[in-house]
């Protein structure tokens, strides 16, 4: 079985708090934060690890981004994954979620064939969960997002999803696109061996051109149908009072404070 | 070329899904500035006749429905097949669906489908003379980006439930023009997903979270099976509902994110919230920052949450929640 697991390289969200628009060209102050695997990615490689260790395979990584995210890939090789491919083209930079999933979808036509195609849920900075169905839909394979459990069933994969009512659970043929819900496993930990053993695992680099029949005009900012205008701190509005006094004190104000509101 | 506005009906039991409801509420805001602009209802499924006359409510000037066999489904790849081909029929200028587990699939493959933009888990639409603005967050909630589509049709935007008000009671209005949807896409569609099997969940008692008055929120002051549950009594005692933030629910003391608040959990705007250790970080935020009334406890007189509040109390979050229980069984 040949896995696919789509990978973003995210500006590490313990740092979001820090992220500050510049008032004078309006574009958001991110230098200094360091890049991260997406957290839900990190899920998906381990749900990969999971199924080739219980069926056998070979699983390949996949990203789109600059030269550097590379360090993230060898992170992903590290945690197990065989073999890594990155997509580093300013020809398809700027690219909204739809040109995203086209290129990506190019990766994997370029790359494959796969039986299946892992992705996290949503990643940390964007967190649209778009890609994985818009990669289905390029590639005319089914898809299912925010999956919680994936299992290989013969030539079929099976996997759940919560709804807010219910639990369903689907048959997918394959080839397929699976997004996985991070509650799906718990990410293992590497350690020094793997990372070793990592840099010695194939990474290439593929350009636009590498791409077979790449329709430009769905690619990078230009094939984007989104497009970006401004952009808005959130501000507070509220000034707040601090209560003081023991526990008991500020409980019985506290508790004041909700009577009062609840009954206007 | 019209300029309708098209709100996703989702059958959620034998009716719309909430959020249908709050997105009818904004479309008609919208449809103030877009001249000769109708809000329609699309429903798409197995026998719509129920869900037709559910979703005909007043501010609802027409329902799309499409009804198929196959369309009796939670396969978004079915699903998608039956969307986009009511937009290519009739060619909306908007099309808003509700972020709920189904929406927020079948959002993005039906703009796939369709090679048309699609703005995600909208905080608000911007009407403006040269362009529809939706404003998405990014970087967990810590700032919000216009997103417009400045060259296809039509404008996608989904919306997380809880984020837009709607009115407590929805009239009912046979008025709405109902449009039976050329179906004929469906006898040959085919789709590689198949829905096996569907288990609902059994009913709870629990007070709905999205609904409660009072939220009283848990983050990670709150770290002790024992302090959890004198949380829980605490919100049992004041009807409210209980949630918590993503560093919470990583403690592993509740089974599952089904309460979480934040962008990627639920949106709630209760008269009061009640946070007990909230650190205050964007995604939390962004997912209550439309409550009315804000109380923190939080032991970090510098933590962030307090700039979001009403009142704060520097404090034990634990030992808060004890004295306030006790405060309140009086």
């Amino acid at each position: 079985m040949r896995i696919a697991v789509c990978v973003k390289s995210v500006p590490d969200p313990d740092y979001y708090d820090q992220i500050i628009i510049d008032p004078v060209n309006k574009t958001l102050k991110r230098a200094g934060i360091p890049a991260v695997i997406n957290a839900s990615d990190k899920h998906a490689i381990e749900a990969a690890l999971q199924l080739k260790e219980k069926h056998g395979g070979e699983i390949t990584v996949i990203s789109m981004g600059p030269p550097a995210v590379e360090q993230q890939l060898r992170e992903a090789l590290a945690m197990g994954a065989d073999e890594a491919f990155l997509l580093s083209d300013r020809k398809v930079g700027g690219a909204d979620t739809l040109a995203t999933s086209y290129a990506l979808s190019k990766v994997i036509e370029k790359t494959g064939p796969y039986d299946l195609i892992l992705a996290g849920n949503e990643s940390a900075d964007g967190a649209t969960s778009h890609v994985p169905s818009q990669i289905g839909e390029w590639l005319g394979m089914g898809s299912l997002c925010s999956a919680l459990s994936v299992d290989m069933d013969g030539v079929n994969f099976i996997a759940t999803k919560k709804f807010e009512n219910g639990t369903a659970q689907f048959c997918l043929s394959s080839p397929c696109v699976i997004a996985v819900n991070q509650r799906i496993n718990k990410v293992r930990l590497t350690n020094m061996m793997a990372i070793l053993k990592a840099k010695k695992k194939p990474l290439t680099v593929l350009s636009a051109a590498d791409l077979p029949d790449l329709d430009e005009q769905y690619i990078g900012l230009s094939g984007s149908p989104t497009q970006n205008g401004e952009l808005h701190m959130v501000e507070s509005t509220k000034s707040c009072t601090m209560l003081e006094g023991t526990e008991e004190e500020t409980a019985a104000m506290i508790y004041d404070k909700i009577k009062q509101f609840i009954r206007e | 070329m019209n300029r309708d506005i098209w709100v996703f009906a989702e059958k959620l039991g034998n009716s719309p899904a909430p959020v249908y409801y709050e997105l009818v509420c904004k479309a008609n805001e919208m449809k103030q500035k877009m001249p000769g602009s109708k809000v329609c209802g699309v429903v798409i499924g197995k026998d719509t006749d129920d869900m037709v006359r559910a979703a005909s409510i007043r501010g609802v000037d027409a329902i799309y429905a499409m009804d198929h066999d196959r369309l009796d489904t939670l396969d978004a790849c079915m699903l998608k097949i039956a969307f986009a081909d009511m937009v290519r029929q009739y060619d909306p200028e908007v099309v808003l669906v509700g972020a709920t587990a189904l929406g927020s699939e079948l959002a993005p493959a039906t703009a796939g489908k369709l090679k048309t933009g699609l703005a995600a888990h909208c905080v608000d639409i911007e009407v403006t003379e040269e362009r529809i603005n939706c404003m998405v967050p990014a970087f967990g909630g810590r700032v919000i980006s216009e997103i417009y589509v400045p060259n296809t049709r039509p404008v996608m935007a989904s919306v997380r439930p809880g984020i837009f008000d709607a009115p407590a009671e929805h009239e009912a209005d046979s008025a709405a023009e109902v449009i039976c949807v050329d179906n004929s896409i469906m006898n040959d569609a085919v789709s590689p997903v198949a829905m096996v099997s569907f288990v609902e969940d059994a009913p709870t008692n629990d007070i709905k979270l999205e609904d409660a008055e009072i939220v009283v929120c848990a983050g990670r002051g709150v770290s002790t099976q024992e302090a959890f549950d004198k949380l829980r009594a605490l919100a049992d005692k004041l009807d409210a509902g209980i949630g918590y933030t993503r560093s919470f629910a990583d403690t592993g003391l509740v089974p599952d994110e089904s309460n979480m608040i934040g962008t990627s959990g639920k949106s709630v705007k209760p008269k009061v919230f009640l946070g007990f250790g909230i650190s205050g970080a964007a995604h939390h935020v962004c997912g209550m920052n439309k409550s009315d009334l804000v109380i923190t406890v939080n032991k970090d007189p510098k933590a962030k949450m307090f700039q979001f509040s009403d009142y704060g109390i520097v404090g034990d979050a634990a030992k808060m929640v004890c004295a306030l229980l006790e405060k309140v069984e009086k």
